[in-house]
């Protein structure tokens, strides 16, 4: 199966595009300021990225089937300060852990069931999901972030390197590297695409469309959990209040990269360029010391004009759809004439 | 042919809560032969259908297989004992290639990962080949035209080895010469084994394909036989039943002014069409299912159209509902729940949504004079409702029809186009909907109806306009001598002498 | 219609919600004046007020919004942005009511770009609105740096705080003033105009209002303008009576608002609310948040409470007016 080549046209030009737009803005900072382009900050972009990049790739799969999670940052956040409590209370990092991933699944699952079972707007499902998460991180915590009693090596994860590669780097690439497999080469990402573009035609193909979705809804909350982690252990705190707009991150990078609210398609590598290049507009404009609002600003604009293209694509197709093809027109001409 | 049967059915029925949809019927459908079910809509086919594909459970009855008892309860069930379904709907993936299309939901893997499995994807090629040699398994679905889609979905239904392939009205969209070559499948696919169950509403494509017709009506199986020496319009009397009592009676303000112009209309689906609309007249638009009544509707409300069409006498461009509004007409739309009533708010409130300016002043909405409006059309079209405030979804389906009405009187328009004013209401309430279309065009109004029911043409019309495949046939006059069997010939497409 | 048994049966059959709030609303006040001491003093009323007031004076306009089915989620990022452009234009030397004229046909603006990406390309109000949202509150702490620190706080003309402190009548707060137009005003349009009529029937059933001839995609877009208005008002009045304008105001309001709204019975997806519901609502939410803050309870269970909310509605919302709208 070579889905590369199931991609349409424009979309392969798209990725293309946010390529050579990446590369622009990393030579436009390069030549704007000393400090940006060194290994060094590169680095340092890709261990902050981690997170966004993990979660988004995830995020990518669910919104092929058509459906969105707003509850990652809320998930982000409360995995984070469990995780700090649990290392706080004198668990081993790894126990930790684990037991902060199942309780992060905990979200996926209600926000899956949510979907499939009762058959509420993922938007509004996981926008509710996204309260209570956001409240739960603050009360596990009583409001205040865990700084407090944390082994020496809880932030070994996110400082520790392998390979001569910082792990969490590496993380990121197992992660991401694991996604696209799934996207690409498995039946799931086949699925999920068939899925998002004709659920009839899914459901009589037999496949097992709440399964996939409920799947895919955990999966990400699996990522937003161990970004949690990531988190925590990257700022050595675990804090309720951390990365609000995790969830517009990955929105801004899903669309940027390609894939439609309505799913039916959708590009992992699309999305992992169009969130280096929001990281990356980021980091390069405070390496010029322009201030950090604009970054905001630059980020609702790109969401806003990536909703555009998206729509437009949209109409575009949808005129094809409906002009009829040149043959029937004459064919009925032709049968308007002998009926006369 | 070998003439044994394939599939026997045996006094199947189905009732859901307060309806029966299908009661109890018996035929059997030959091996290797095109079977074709006809029946008007509501007749109990597709309820047949779903049966057999296990959409639906049955209520009762057996059915057998090959000889085997068949009761399958998923469509899996009925994919794997060799019954696929060509829907309506195309049911591919624009985003796949073929290959990815055809072995959608069972592709051979391990442990997730698509195995190349280049037996299943040959023995595709060789049935897509058999089909159109001009596309290759790596095409991306959604450049494929609607006729390639169908040949995709055929291929797909043929690798699971269906023995039986049950196409539910195939041609739908299609072109002509799409047509052509499905027909040509489908004479390919019998030589090759398969059994055709072929639902169509076109009598062309049943007598050009089929072996064998069964005919369905009210839920019940009229008659199976074979096709040979059938006539058209005694198949059109069996599908629509007798027609009863006419007790037309002529509108009595009917002036030869013209309220309505169509020339040459043209679109997709309509060829040609013209005709003319008096003040004060009730014209009706009749004929099967599918032959275009909707499509004319839509070309006077909001669809765009070739040809001309002139209202009072002024050519007016129709491409949009407030134009239509605009120059004088309204409708009441055939999906009443869909696209008539607001059904979360009470029948106060529905009433002037089509026109507010009766319950304004000084650019006000006053609720007395809503109060009022509803007051005289719960009372003037005997809306039964607790009060003005009933919330319209919870009314019965005849009251709501009436509300959708109020809605669109109260617009005032002198052009009312109605499409199938009386589906899915009780018998009282379709005499007081027809007497309230008497009425209206007693006071001069213009009254288009279309509608798939033949008795209430001949009741209800002045003239009839007879529509079959996308041509408007004859426009004939309702009368005394009024004959029902030059019209089953007409709508059934049989060709008369001028 | 004469008050006989009948009708008050009906009345308590379809205004059970307001009934339950109007309940909920006197519980609560009982509750907390025997909880606290605090609680009944003009000062804490005063208090709860102006909290509900902000809420309300954008939740008239967004009610009638989410009658359509929709919602905007950036109005607090509207209203930070609209507080901080009135201070800076007022410090700059811009007259005051010019000024507010300014950022009311800013504030405008940004409901525009609202209206723009759902009402005409239709994209899902939850993602569309939250474009805005970013670059409104990016703008909003661009404009305090321009004037050279986090908050607006110091150069303030005096006639600027005037406003905001301005007590119609001798005792009413303009704050107080301001919502009770907004809700006669909104109270007005679903009464007795034809938007309102109009907006009821978009949201029942949007195919059959179009084919009424109904310009639903107007519609919709007007009541974006109008919420972004509203919230550019808010900013404006908030500003004035705190005498200082900071970027990060109002994070979290478009939530207060939402459940305020379903609170009051309005369905997310549209077609039924009222005015008067949603004013009851905003009372709940704001004696609600107060009663936590007064019984030392942790803010941040309000937020767990507002997702149940969120979901509970909706799933109450699937089973039983479901049935009514197929």
């Amino acid at each position: 199966m070579k889905q590369a080549n199931t991609l349409p046209g424009f979309m392969k030009s798209q990725t293309f595009i946010l390529f050579l737009v990446f590369i622009a803005l990393n030579i436009f900072f390069a030549l704007m300021s000393d400090h940006f382009f060194q290994l060094g900050n590169y680095f340092n972009m890709l261990k902050q990225s981690s997170a966004l990049l993990l979660t988004a790739a995830a995020a990518t799969m669910l919104m092929m089937t058509g459906n969105f999670d707003l509850s990652a940052s809320a998930n982000l956040a409360f995995s984070g300060v469990l995780y700090a409590l649990l290392a706080a209370a004198g668990l081993p990092l790894l126990l930790a852990a684990l037991i902060t991933l199942a309780a992060g699944m905990g979200f996926g699952l209600i926000n899956g069931l949510l979907v499939t079972r009762w058959e509420i707007s993922p938007f509004i499902a996981t926008l509710g999901m996204m309260f209570i998460g956001n409240g739960l991180a603050l009360v596990v915590c009583g409001g205040q972030s865990v700084r407090s009693g944390l082994p020496d090596n809880f932030r070994n994860l996110m400082n520790a390197e392998l390979l001569g590669l910082p792990v969490p780097i590496l993380i990121a690439l197992v992660g991401c590297t694991l996604f696209w497999v799934l996207t690409n080469r498995t039946l799931i990402g086949k699925y999920a695409m068939a899925i998002g573009s004709n659920r009839n035609a899914a459901v009589l193909s037999g496949i097992n469309v709440n399964a996939i979705t409920l799947g895919l809804f955990v999966a990400v909350a699996l990522m937003a959990s161990l970004s949690g982690i990531m988190t925590a252990s990257r700022i050595g705190a675990g804090d309720p209040r951390i990365y609000e707009f995790f969830f517009m991150d990955v929105v801004v990078a899903i669309m940027l990269g390609g894939t439609p609210l309505s799913g039916g398609r959708g590009s992992i590598i699309g999305t992992l360029i169009a969130a280096m290049i929001v990281i990356v507009i980021g980091n390069g404009l405070s390496m010029l010391n322009v201030l950090i609002f604009w970054q905001t600003i630059i980020k609702g604009v790109i969401l806003i004009v990536a909703m555009i293209l998206n729509e437009k694509v949209k109409f575009g197709s949808r005129v094809v759809a409906t002009t009829p093809p040149a043959d029937r027109s004459v064919a009925n001409q032709a049968t308007s004439v002998a009926a006369q | 042919m070998d003439g044994s049967n394939i599939l026997e059915i045996r006094d199947v029925g189905k009732a859901f809560p307060g309806v029966v949809a299908l009661k109890g019927v018996s035929f059997d459908i030959k091996r290797n032969t095109v079977h074709c079910i006809v029946g008007e809509n509501g007749a109990g086919k597709s309820t047949f259908i779903k049966i057999l594909t296990g959409v639906h459970e049955r209520s009762s009855g057996e059915i057998t297989l090959d000889g085997k008892p068949f009761a399958p309860t998923r469509v899996r069930d009925a994919m794997a004992a060799g019954i696929s379904v060509l829907y309506q709907e195309l049911n591919v993936v624009d985003e796949l290639t073929i290959a990815g299309n055809l072995t959608l939901g069972q592709e051979a893997h391990s442990f997730g990962f698509p195995k190349q499995d280049t037996a299943i994807l040959e023995k595709a090629a060789g049935i897509l080949a058999s089909f159109d040699e001009s596309i290759s398994m790596d095409t991306l679905v959604g450049s494929l035209s609607v006729a390639q889609k169908q040949v995709v979905e055929i291929t797909k239904a043929l690798c699971s080895d269906c023995a039986v392939l049950v196409m539910d009205e195939p041609t739908a969209s299609l072109s002509l010469g799409e047509t052509r070559k499905l027909f040509d499948t489908v004479a390919r696919l019998k030589a090759s084994g398969v059994t055709i169950i072929f639902i169509s509403h076109k009598l062309d494509e049943i007598f050009e394909n089929g072996d064998y017709i069964t005919i369905f009506r009210d839920g019940e199986m009229i008659e199976t036989r074979s096709l040979e020496g059938l006539e058209r319009s005694d198949l059109v009397r069996m599908m629509l039943g007798k027609v009863v009592v006419n007790d037309y009676v002529p509108s009595p303000a009917i002036q030869t002014e013209t309220a309505l112009e169509v020339r040459n209309a043209t679109t997709r689906k309509l060829r040609n069409v013209s005709f003319d609309l008096q003040k004060g007249e009730i014209l009706g638009f009749y004929g099967l299912v599918g032959a275009g009544k909707t499509e004319v509707c839509e070309i006077l409300y909001g669809h765009p159209c070739a040809g001309e069409i002139r209202v009072k006498g002024k050519a007016t461009r129709l491409d949009d509902v407030r134009k239509s509004l605009k120059a004088g007409l309204a409708l009441v739309p055939e999906e009443r729940r869909e696209a008539g009533i607001f059904g979360l708010l009470g029948i106060r409130q529905n009433i002037p949504l089509m026109n507010m300016a009766n319950v304004k002043s000084h650019g006000l909405v006053r609720r007395a004079e809503e109060n009022r409006l509803a007051d005289h059309y719960i009372d003037a079209l005997s809306i039964a409702a607790r009060d003005r405030e009933h919330q319209v979804s919870l009314l019965s389906g005849g009251n709501q029809q009436k509300v959708v009405i109020a809605k669109c009187l109260n617009r005032d328009s002198d052009i009312i186009l109605m499409d199938e004013p009386t589906r899915g209401v009780d018998v009282g309430a379709k005499q007081e909907i027809h007497d309230i279309i008497r009425e209206l065009a007693g006071q001069g109004k213009s009254i288009i109806v279309f509608t798939s029911e033949l008795q209430e043409v001949v009741q209800l019309c002045d003239r009839i306009a007879l529509m079959y495949d996308g041509a408007l046939r004859q426009i004939v006059q309702n009368g005394p001598d009024l004959d029902t069997d030059h019209i089953m010939k007409l709508v059934a497409g049989e060709e008369i002498e001028a | 219609m004469r008050w006989n048994v009948d009708r008050i049966k009906h009345l308590l059959q379809t205004e059970t919600q307001k009934a339950v709030l109007i309940g909920t609303l006197i519980v609560m006040m009982i509750g907390l004046s025997l909880a606290t001491p605090s609680f009944l003093s003009v000062t804490n009323f005063t208090n709860v007020f102006l909290k509900v007031a902000v809420i309300v004076i954008i939740a008239s306009a967004a009610n009638l919004l989410m009658v359509t089915g929709h919602f905007d989620l950036s109005v607090g990022s509207v209203l930070a942005f609209s507080g901080i452009l009135h201070a800076y234009l007022c410090k700059h030397g811009v007259p005051i009511e010019m000024s507010m004229l300014i950022t009311c046909i800013v504030a405008m603006g940004w409901g525009g770009i609202n209206a723009m990406t759902v009402a005409v390309l239709g994209i899902n109000p939850v993602i569309a609105t939250v474009g805005v949202l970013f670059i409104a509150r990016g703008f909003a702490f661009l404009v305090a740096r321009w004037d050279g620190g986090a908050n607006i706080m110091t150069g303030l003309p005096m006639e600027f705080v005037d406003f905001g402190r301005e007590l119609v009548f001798g005792i009413f707060p303009l704050a107080i003033v301001m919502m009770v137009a907004a809700l006669a005003l909104f109270l007005f349009i679903e009464k007795r105009t034809e938007i309102g009529r109009f907006a009821y029937a978009i949201g029942a059933n949007l195919q059959a209002a179009k084919l009424s001839g109904i310009n639903t995609v107007g519609i919709i877009a007007l009541l974006y303008v109008i919420v972004a208005l509203f919230a550019g008002l808010s900013g404006i009045l908030q500003t004035s009576r705190v005498g200082l304008a900071a970027p990060n105001v109002a994070k979290g309001l478009e939530f207060d608002v939402i459940v305020a709204i379903i609170l009051g019975g309005t369905a997310m997806t549209g077609g039924v609310g009222s005015t008067i519901g949603m004013l009851l609502g905003a009372l709940v939410v704001g004696f609600a948040s107060n009663g936590l803050i007064l019984l030392g309870i942790p803010f941040y269970y309000q937020s767990i409470a507002y997702g149940v909310i969120l979901i509970g509605s909706l799933m109450l919302n699937q089973r039983f007016t479901n049935p009514a709208r197929a």
